[in-house]
Order: structure tokens, then C-alpha cells, then sequence
């Protein structure tokens, strides 16, 4: 064997590099093309929406119910809630998640949990369910404050959340942590096991964070966008199988002024993401995939004012819904819109219009059975949800339809 | 094929599935991990003191810090680095091992194959580095966004790992001598061999084989070679 050939060399090496690719893609599954889970057929759930956006005379959404969940003994300070409404066979209908302590980033921030009782309507004592020195011992490293949770149903009916979990440093220096309900735990007493942190940068894998929720995807798994915020702010959109593991990661836009996108599914492969403007614009941002996440392009500003907070995106039928504080400065005023092509947005309901200081901020949605929840920070005190029904007919009590 | 057809290949390289570790060893993992880099680096410390009695408890020293760092919990330091830091880079292990191994069965520093390669201005340790800082570089400026490709996705890639083999493997193709699987050639094949079987740390090959602290480090080197061959 003349191993002094160089072509047998360089035969060995790719043969070998050939044997290591094959290796190595064989231990993972391919995903199928992302398509989001989105059917513009009626269902029970969606067949009172299915009207395009704006057509007053077949409804309008009404307040049906509001208040504020329950808080944990204690807490003085509550924010940045996430919705996850729970499969029909189960007895919660809705589960709530937000962060709660002295105050925002205080050292005995945990994240609490709340359920809406199916039977009754009612939610269930404020319980702390994930803590950061426990979570700490759990993945072998310290964990400095926690912050925005977001939930997510997977494929198998199992409750995921991601939390914000800072290192050395600020918001800035956050990480994404994976908690995935143990699999024995009934839902009145979720448990959490820590899967782990989301590999998602080179650099100490340094602030990346969460805040909106996910975009669920046909095959069970879902679009989960975070964001970096290190001097520069930009939105990434994480694609998760049915098991919630990371399958791929995409930047929506290297604009460095855009964070907390928001998802929403014009049909299965074309998505928007509406996002916070941390520029001098004060408006939403948005941008746009037609090909289920592969490429995303920037879209610009809509003319919705956006006060550098966040919002909220759902789909229901053929309508798309958008809460919001509509305006360049301060978090006074909360907004419900509608849309039926995900940029032009009619004003559904002023879901708050409180005093120039006062704050409802940082929303969350979620549908039971047709009813439109939706949940936000009050005064950073406290989490207030609003219940909203569609109602036949023309409103007589709010603005409805285009301006 | 175009410029712009090989391009979009690279940016659906983005699209292959990331293949995590185990989370169950992750904690083990970075309490090891820690433990090597942080006794290594007490050790060369003291090696390099002036006061003879620190050079003489150089060893039981760097052992003092491997215990302490491994030790679970909020008492150990690795809990601690962790937080900042995360898990350091299996070549940074590799690196830290090589450094340690010879040492702890009583090898003298003057028979060492890496300080040798400091001081004798090694070509093809050299070239590696070049090649790290271009990769650091690289990562440094995907990570706030601002190069039109995600590079830190490819690293989930099976390619990227191949190509790493392939690096490991190019002296010796090119020279076919045995002997140019000596320093970095070697330090990368086990750091491909073992993130090929494990996916440690975190299941991205650019996370095996370059961390921000071993970047910080290259330019060291590169600026003492430079400096060094400016003397001559």
C-alpha cells in the first residue's frame, strides 16, 4: 500500500469525512417542511369567525368578562404572562404563566402558574412553580434572575416553557431555559424538568430571550421566536419538532432596532411576524416569510404606534387579532385589532384606557371554545385577564370595523 | 454553479436539524470540563512564578482547584463559571489535558510538546491559529447579526463536523509524514471524535471546538509569535 500516494491520502480523508456526515445525518430524523397548523375550514371552534375582519353587520367581539388572576402570597410585583389553553379532555381550560417577586429582577423573582378551571371558570390560587436556585442545581450552573415565560402544548399534549434566565448581567445577558412537564405529574400539579438551555450563540450563548408565543406547526412541533438584544436587537425564529427539541434557527431581521415577534400564519406557509420597534419610528414593525420560515424578509413599519413594548398575535378562522398599546410613549392604552391580511388593522376594543402613568402592558392571547382570552400586566402588579365573546350583530357599544 | 446558487446553499446549510446532547451528562459534563481548564490554568500559573515555594505547590494546588471547581452546587466554581461562561470548549479540555497529563506523571516542561511549539514557532501551529481567529472572528460578528448568513447554524451541520475531520487531516495528506499528526492535528481529531459521539457541550461543533475565552486566547499567541518573530 503506497500510503506516500497523496490521491490515496486525500481519498482516505473524504472517505472518512464521507463516513462521519453519513454517521451523523443517519442519528437524526429529517423534518418534513414546516406548515403551520392553519385550517381555513369551519370548525366549532372558528365558525363564528370565519367572517372576514371588519364585516360589522355578521358580529362583533364583546367583552364578556375581565379581572385580574390570583397572585402568589405576597408578591408585590407580577409581569409578562403567557397564555396556553389546554386540550378539551382536560379539567384546566386555561393555564397562565408570568413572573412574579418584589419586583422585576429582583432576586426572589419565580415564575408563578395559574389554571382556569373548566367546570367552574374560575382560576386556581397563584402557585410558584419554577425557582432559579432549584432550576440552577438541576442544569449544574447558577442561574442569576428569571424572567419572560412562554408556554407551549406539544404534539404529545405535554406543557413546555421556556424561560428567560439571566447569566452575568442584565436582561442582556439572558438565556432561553427549556423546562418540559414531567410526564407523571397530573396537570393540577405540574412539575418541571429542565431539558436545558437553547444553543443559540457562539458567545456564551449570551442574550437571547423570549416573550412571545409560539406558532404551532402542522407536524405537532411549532415556531418559537426569541430574540437578541446585546447592543444590537434582532428577531430569530426557532423551529421545534413534536417533542419540542431544536430542529433549525432563522433571523427574521438584522434590522438592530426589532425584538418579541410576534407570529401570525396568513395560511400554512406564508407568516408574518409583527415585532416591538426599540428605534426612533415608535411603530410596529413587520416582517414576512412565503415560504414557512426559510427566508424572511423585512417589511418595514405598519402604521400602528408601538411604545417599545410588546404584543400579541393570535389567528382564529380567517381573522387575525393583534392586542397592543397604540401609542409612541407610555403603556396606558391597550388595544384589541383585527386584520384579515395581517397589515391593515381595524380597532376592535379599547381593552384599557387608563391614567397617563398607569401600565397595561405586555399582552398575551389565547381561544376556549371560540372565546378570545386575552392577559397583560396590570400596574406591574398583578396579571388582569379580559374574556371576549363574538356576538351576532352589529355593536352598539364599541368601535367597530374599519376607521 | 453561480456565486448566488452557492451562496443559497450555504444558507439552507441553516435548515439541517440540530442534534442535541444528552441533557442528563450536561451538568457532569461542565463540572469536568471547568475542573480541567481551571486546574490546568492554576498550574501554569504557579509553573510561572517567581517565588519558588508557589512554583513547588503548583501541583497540589492545581488539584485543590480541580475539587473545588467539580465540587456540585453553589459551593463548587464551576456553578459560578457556568452562569458566565457556560461550558468550555472540548478543545479547550483537550488543550487543558495536554498541558496536565505530562505534568502529573512528572514530566519536565522543557520536554512538552506545546510550550515546545510556543517556542519553536510552529508553522503549522500557526496556520490553526490563523485559522481560529478567522473562525472567531466570524462567529464573533453572526453573533449580533451582522453577516448575511447564520454561521452559527452550520454548526449544527453534519458538513461543518466533516470539514473539521478533513482540517484535522490536511498535513498529513498534504505531507503524507506521520509526524504532522503531532500538536493541533491530533487536538482537533480527538475534539471531533468526541463531539461526533457525544455532542458536547451543546451539540454545535463550533461550541467543541472554539470558545470566546480559547479566541481571547489565540490572539495572545498570535500577538507573542508576532512579537517574537519582530525580535529575530
Amino acid at each position: 500500500m503506497q500510503w506516500n500516494h497523496f490521491l490515496l491520502r486525500a481519498m482516505v480523508a473524504l472517505g472518512l469525512a464521507a463516513v462521519l456526515c453519513w454517521g451523523d445525518a443517519s442519528r437524526r430524523s429529517t423534518p418534513e417542511p414546516a406548515r403551520a397548523r392553519w385550517t381555513p375550514e369551519a370548525t366549532s371552534e372558528t365558525q363564528r369567525t370565519l367572517t372576514p375582519a371588519g364585516d360589522a353587520r355578521a358580529g362583533h367581539w364583546e367583552r364578556v368578562g375581565r379581572g385580574r388572576i390570583p397572585t402568589p402570597p405576597g408578591a408585590l410585583a407580577a409581569h409578562a404572562s403567557a397564555l396556553v389553553a389546554m386540550p378539551p379532555d382536560n379539567a384546566a381550560a386555561l393555564l397562565a404563566f408570568w413572573f412574579s417577586g418584589d419586583r422585576e429582577s429582583a432576586p426572589n423573582v419565580q415564575i408563578a402558574m395559574s389554571a382556569l378551571d373548566r367546570a367552574t371558570g374560575l382560576w386556581s390560587p397563584a402557585r410558584l412553580v419554577v425557582d432559579r436556585a432549584e432550576m440552577g442545581d438541576k442544569l449544574g450552573f447558577g442561574i442569576r434572575r428569571l424572567g419572560n415565560p412562554v408556554a407551549w402544548l406539544d404534539g404529545q399534549g405535554r406543557v413546555h416553557l421556556f424561560v428567560v434566565a439571566t447569566g452575568l448581567g442584565g436582561w442582556a445577558a439572558g438565556r432561553i431555559v427549556h423546562l418540559q412537564q414531567r410526564v407523571t405529574a397530573a396537570t393540577g400539579q405540574l412539575a418541571w424538568d429542565p431539558v436545558g438551555v437553547l444553543p443559540l450563540s457562539w458567545l456564551w450563548n449570551t442574550s437571547y430571550l423570549v416573550r412571545t408565543a409560539p406558532l404551532p406547526l402542522a407536524d405537532g412541533g411549532s415556531v418559537l421566536p426569541v430574540y437578541f438584544e446585546l447592543a444590537r436587537k434582532f428577531p430569530v425564529a426557532l423551529r421545534l419538532d413534536e417533542h419540542g427539541q431544536l430542529r433549525t434557527l432563522s433571523v427574521i431581521s438584522g434590522a438592530g432596532h426589532r425584538l418579541q415577534p410576534a407570529l401570525l400564519a396568513v395560511n400554512e406557509t406564508d407568516w408574518i411576524a409583527l415585532m416591538r420597534d426599540s428605534g426612533p419610528q415608535g411603530r410596529i414593525q413587520w416582517a414576512r416569510t412565503q415560504n414557512a420560515g426559510t427566508d424572511w424578509q423585512d417589511a418595514g413599519a405598519l402604521l400602528l404606534e408601538n411604545p417599545n413594548s410588546s404584543v400579541a398575535t393570535l389567528t382564529l378562522g380567517q381573522q387575525h387579532f393583534l392586542v397592543y398599546n397604540p401609542q409612541t410613549s407610555g403603556r396606558n392604552l391597550l388595544r384589541l385589532a383585527n386584520s384579515s391580511d395581517g397589515n391593515r388593522w381595524d380597532t376592535v376594543l379599547e381593552l384599557e384606557d387608563g391614567a397617563p402613568n398607569s401600565e397595561y402592558s405586555y399582552p398575551a392571547m389565547a381561544v376556549v371554545q371560540g372565546d378570545l382570552w386575552v392577559s397583560y400586566t396590570d400596574q406591574r402588579q398583578a396579571i388582569a385577564w379580559q374574556r371576549l365573546a363574538w356576538v351576532e350583530g352589529a355593536s352598539t357599544k364599541h368601535a367597530k370595523g374599519r376607521p | 454553479m453561480t456565486l448566488f446558487a452557492w451562496l443559497d446553499g450555504l444558507r439552507l446549510m441553516t435548515d439541517a436539524p440540530a442534534l442535541l446532547p444528552l441533557p442528563s451528562y450536561l451538568p457532569w459534563v461542565l463540572r469536568g470540563a471547568w475542573a480541567l481548564v481551571m486546574a490546568a490554568g492554576v498550574l501554569f500559573l504557579c509553573r510561572g512564578s517567581r517565588v519558588r515555594s508557589v512554583r513547588r505547590a503548583a501541583l497540589p494546588a492545581a488539584l485543590v482547584m480541580a475539587l473545588w471547581t467539580g465540587t456540585p452546587g453553589p459551593w463548587g466554581a464551576a456553578y459560578w463559571l457556568g452562569l458566565a461562561f457556560q461550558t468550555p470548549s472540548l478543545m479547550a479540555q483537550v488543550l487543558a489535558l495536554r498541558y496536565l497529563w505530562p505534568r502529573l506523571r512528572g514530566g519536565t516542561a522543557q520536554t512538552l510538546d506545546w510550550e515546545g511549539a510556543l517556542q519553536a514557532r510552529h508553522r503549522r501551529t500557526d496556520r490553526f491559529v490563523i485559522a481560529g481567529l478567522l473562525l472567531g472572528w466570524c462567529l464573533l460578528l453572526d453573533t449580533f447579526a451582522y453577516l448575511p448568513v447564520s454561521v452559527y447554524a452550520w454548526g449544527f451541520h453534519p458538513w461543518a463536523t466533516a470539514l473539521f475531520l478533513l482540517s484535522a487531516m490536511f498535513p498529513w495528506v498534504s505531507s503524507g509524514r506521520l509526524s504532522s499528526w503531532a500538536g493541533v492535528p491530533a487536538h482537533l481529531l480527538l475534539v471531533v471524535a468526541v463531539f461526533w459521539l457525544t455532542r458536547w457541550p451543546t451539540g454545535n461543533v463550533w461550541d467543541a471546538l472554539l470558545d470566546p475565552w480559547l479566541f481571547v486566547g489565540l490572539h495572545f499567541y498570535a500577538i507573542t509569535r508576532y512579537r517574537a518573530r519582530a525580535g529575530d
